[in-house]
């Protein structure tokens, strides 16, 4: 309800609620109407028409305490009150209680972290979801997380155990070219309880179909190591007949010599029980030791390159920086395909002295960092969170301009296996 | 097919986005330019539901030449409403007075209740207050008792608003997007600020000033056209993110300056709808900015999923009109990160044009001379950069302009009050530009039909 009061000066009718004087365009004293308790403030009758909310920006506040003193309510005082006031300088707007969120006020992104995988293959085993989250996926986007879905080999994750593997295009080429594959014993198995089988391929590029040549080099060597191991091969040789076999089975799909997929060829197997790391390669896909601590062997490189590169080293006819800066320096000397000939298959076997992981990786990641140290300073415990070093390196990849399809497996080795003597 | 339950009434959405969706590595911040166009069906029929509420300052001080001009004006508003639409004029003095009808409803235009209209409107009186916030809840009060369909009101004022600042601010709350309304300012006794608000409560096309009370009448009839070229009402814009983004703002950018960020409604997970009021033909465009965390090189995420939307009674039946994509994508390549894309250039330039005069203006009446300088003088060299014609001959008026170029300029000893106020209002009228041509990899998605 409005009660009606009269202007100090010019003698108009006025309501309470009122702003200023219509009559003379006087500014009516705000300040009278603050809520602050007053002894003569005994109108409650006058209270503006808003609800008592509205007032929040005046209140002081509306502690128990208070509550007596706010029911006398934001009212008029008398105008004797106001009068005295008269020669200050009144403001209307001294106050404008803002309604809704708050502007402009520093919004902080939460902590994000790349999508997590639920931990299996991360080709979509159900297309209508995200690979990354829970999310359904709309026009080809995540509903949830936003992500454009990989589709095909763009981007792999692949876990088995302890042990993953991160896959990816690239930011060059137009295919992914790289495959890989784990495979993980049991830990009862009578025979290599706990071993893990890793092997990484790197199609090449200028042979057909390369992206069939590495994932059917993978698969088939994977599946043949994983198998001798448990009819009770020992690792090296397992490895030699998976290479063989691995071999074979790329040179079968070759409709000729002359159009023969190829690809290169990296595996790896890692021993609980005995302790022992072997590698198998042909080509120039790398298997690293990451050293996981003072104790533990120092971080090295376990294979050596089938390229250009590498033999001009081996010879003495060019130091390894010239043998880098030449357009040759990527051209392989030995590779898996029908037009490879005969191969020479290097098989070699370390034992470390301590934890560590065992970085199987494609030129995609090495060519930023071939150093063993490098590769180890890059990123800090790849033993313990295989996951996030897997990601991190092919993020570090595709940082530094991802020219190559980016594949790595990180295989954790723990301390204190029961260790044969060393060989 | 008419009487369907086609909301659009007919009307064909478009969306398109203009952006540059390429971020450098470690980039967050996505700012997209997104252009809504609708096309209407040519004859807006009476299947087309609409109200339309006409508010007549007719305190004391429209007395003489503005209550005879405001008279003419509403008379040329209902000549132009057509047959079966509901209307009401209210005079607005101390407390909102029904002029047409006598009883507080709308009634249904005919010959018969247009003639009766025509007659009462020449009964007003200029005599009492200005009271904006009662006018306009007894106008969502009538809205109320309409029915659905676009609601639309005129409000003509000359003075400021003579209710408490928190009391008006309430009633804006209350009856924001309620219904759309185009308020006009007469001579220069008002406050461009208060229509301002007012404007942007409920979604109007930005206030306007009536410098000669004989304009008045060319201007009400073509707001009344204007609304009766409306077919859609309540329409929405809804903006899906990513989780773990922000939303940074919202604004609509043309045909003015309108932040939508915090006007937003919650319907459906992760997006928020803010309304747009009531559309006829025409172009609107938003800028849109959200904050994403950042991703891999190479990663292709969509930012902002935006929609256009009228709502259905429970959100599985809201109406999606158009589609279109806000993308990112992470590159090494810096020259193809840093490019910044024209009209997203464009319209924040509008925007701080539009900041940059409001604030050089307060500064100028508040006596604080070289804040008015600096700031008049960056919208001096806004409007010449982005060739602001209009908007520099404003300016003109107010500033001695020394060199364009770099916004040198010297206040004016003598302004014409209707020159700033001119200036001040039309500040949130932006330039628009043209989209770019429609090609491949817009990020437009088709509208359904």
């Amino acid at each position: 309800m409005t009660m009606a009061w009269t202007c100090p000066t010019c003698a108009d009718t006025v309501s309470t609620s009122d702003a200023f004087c219509e009559g003379c365009g006087r500014n009516l004293p705000v300040e009278a109407r603050d809520p602050v308790p007053h002894p003569e403030a005994t109108a409650p009758d006058s209270v503006p028409t808003a609800p008592q909310e509205s007032m929040a920006g005046f209140a002081p506040n509306t502690d128990v305490d208070e509550v007596g003193a706010m029911s006398e309510g934001p009212g008029g005082p008398e105008w004797d009150e106001a009068d005295a006031q008269v020669t200050q300088p009144v403001r209307r707007d001294a106050v404008i209680p803002r309604t809704g969120p708050a502007p402009a006020s520093p919004k902080v992104v939460p902590e994000w972290r790349p999508p997590t995988t639920g931990g299996e293959p991360v080709v979509a085993a159900d297309p209508g979801r995200c690979v990354w989250c829970p999310g359904r996926v709309v026009d080809g986007y995540c509903e949830k997380c936003g992500f454009l879905q990989p589709t095909g080999r763009d981007h792999v994750e692949v876990r088995a155990g302890k042990v993953f593997g991160v896959s990816d295009r690239g930011l060059r080429h137009k295919r992914n070219e790289d495959a890989m594959a784990i495979r993980v014993m049991e830990e009862d198995a009578p025979h290599a309880a706990g071993a893990v089988v890793a092997v990484v391929c790197d199609g090449v590029s200028s042979s057909p179909r390369s992206d069939e040549a590495s994932r059917v080099t993978a698969e088939t060597g994977a599946t043949v190591l994983a198998e001798r191991l448990r009819q009770g091969a020992d690792p090296r040789e397992a490895t030699g007949v998976a290479m063989t076999q691995a071999a074979r089975a790329v040179a079968a799909i070759a409709e000729s010599p002359e159009f023969a997929p190829a690809c290169t060829f990296v595996s790896a197997v890692t021993c609980p029980n005995t302790g022992t790391v072997t590698v198998g390669w042909v080509g120039d896909s790398r298997a690293y030791w990451l050293s996981g601590g003072p104790t533990s062997s120092t971080s090295t490189l376990l294979t050596r390159d089938d390229s250009w590169s590498e033999a001009m080293v081996q010879m003495g006819a060019l130091t390894r920086e010239e043998a880098m800066r030449s357009a040759n320096a990527h051209a392989l000397i030995a590779w898996m395909g029908a037009d490879s000939g005969e191969i020479d298959a290097h098989i070699s076997t370390v034992t470390p002295t301590g934890p560590g992981a065992v970085v199987l990786c494609s030129d995609g990641l090495w060519n930023y960092y071939p150093e063993a140290e490098a590769l180890a300073d890059a990123v800090p415990g790849t033993d313990t969170a295989p996951l996030d070093a897997a990601r991190t390196y092919v993020g570090l990849a595709l940082r530094a301009g991802g020219k190559d399809n980016i594949t790595v497996v990180v295989i954790p080795v723990p301390a204190g296996g029961r260790r044969a003597e060393h060989v | 097919m008419p009487n369907t339950s086609d909301r659009a009434g007919g009307s064909e959405f478009r969306i398109q986005v203009d952006q540059n969706p390429y971020l450098p590595l470690g980039g967050t911040e996505v700012h997209a330019v997104v252009s809504v166009t609708s096309h209407s069906p040519v004859l807006v029929g009476t299947s087309v539901r609409a109200s339309e509420v006409i508010i007549i300052d007719t305190s004391g001080s429209m007395y003489g030449e503005k209550i005879n001009a405001a008279e003419q004006a509403a008379r040329a508003a209902i000549e132009t409403l057509r047959d079966g639409v509901r209307f009401a004029v209210v005079a607005g003095h101390r407390e909102a007075e029904m002029i047409y009808p006598a009883a507080d409803r709308l009634a249904e235009v005919n010959d018969g209740t247009r003639t009766e209209a025509l007659e009462a409107v020449g009964r007003l009186r200029a005599d009492g207050g200005t009271r904006m916030g009662s006018w306009l809840l007894k106008a969502a009060e009538l809205f109320d008792s309409g029915g659905d369909g676009i609601k639309h009101a005129i409000l003509l004022t000359d003075g400021q608003n003579n209710e408490m600042s928190d009391v008006f601010e309430e009633v804006l709350r209350r009856i924001a997007g309620r219904f759309v309304c185009d308020c006009r300012g007469v001579g220069t006794d008002w406050k461009v600020e208060e229509l301002r608000r007012v404007d942007a409560a409920l979604l109007g096309g930005g206030p306007g000033i009536i410098a000669d009370p004989a304009d008045m009448t060319a201007d009400f009839r073509a707001m009344a056209q204007a609304s009766m070229g409306k077919t859609v009402a309540d329409v929405a814009l809804r903006l899906w993110t990513p989780r773990n983004s922000v939303v940074r703002f919202v604004k609509q950018v043309a045909p003015t300056v309108q932040d939508l960020t915090d006007r937003a409604v919650q319907r459906v997970p992760q997006a928020n709808d803010h309304p747009t009021g009531s559309w006829g033909t025409e172009s609107r465009d938003y800028h849109v900015c959200v904050e994403v965390p950042a991703g891999d090189p190479g990663r292709q995420l969509r930012a902002g999923w935006v929609r256009v939307v009228t709502p259905g009674r429970t959100p599985d039946r809201d109406e999606v009109l158009a589609s279109g994509n806000i993308l990112a994508e992470w590159t090494p390549d810096e020259a193809k990160a840093t490019e910044i894309n024209p009209r997203v250039a464009h319209y924040t330039g509008q925007v701080e044009l539009a900041r940059m005069i409001q604030d050089g203006l307060t500064a100028r009446r508040e006596g604080d001379e070289t804040t008015a300088t600096t700031r008049l003088g960056r919208a001096v060299a806004l409007a010449h950069e982005s060739g602001d014609e209009e908007t520099a001959r404003l300016l003109d008026r107010v500033v001695d302009v020394i060199d364009p170029a770099t916004g040198t300029v010297r206040l004016k000893p003598d302004v014409d009050k209707i020159d700033e106020m001119t200036l001040d209002t039309d500040s949130t009228r932006t330039v628009r530009t043209r989209p770019r041509r429609p090609g491949p990899g817009t990020g437009g998605a088709p509208g359904p039909g």
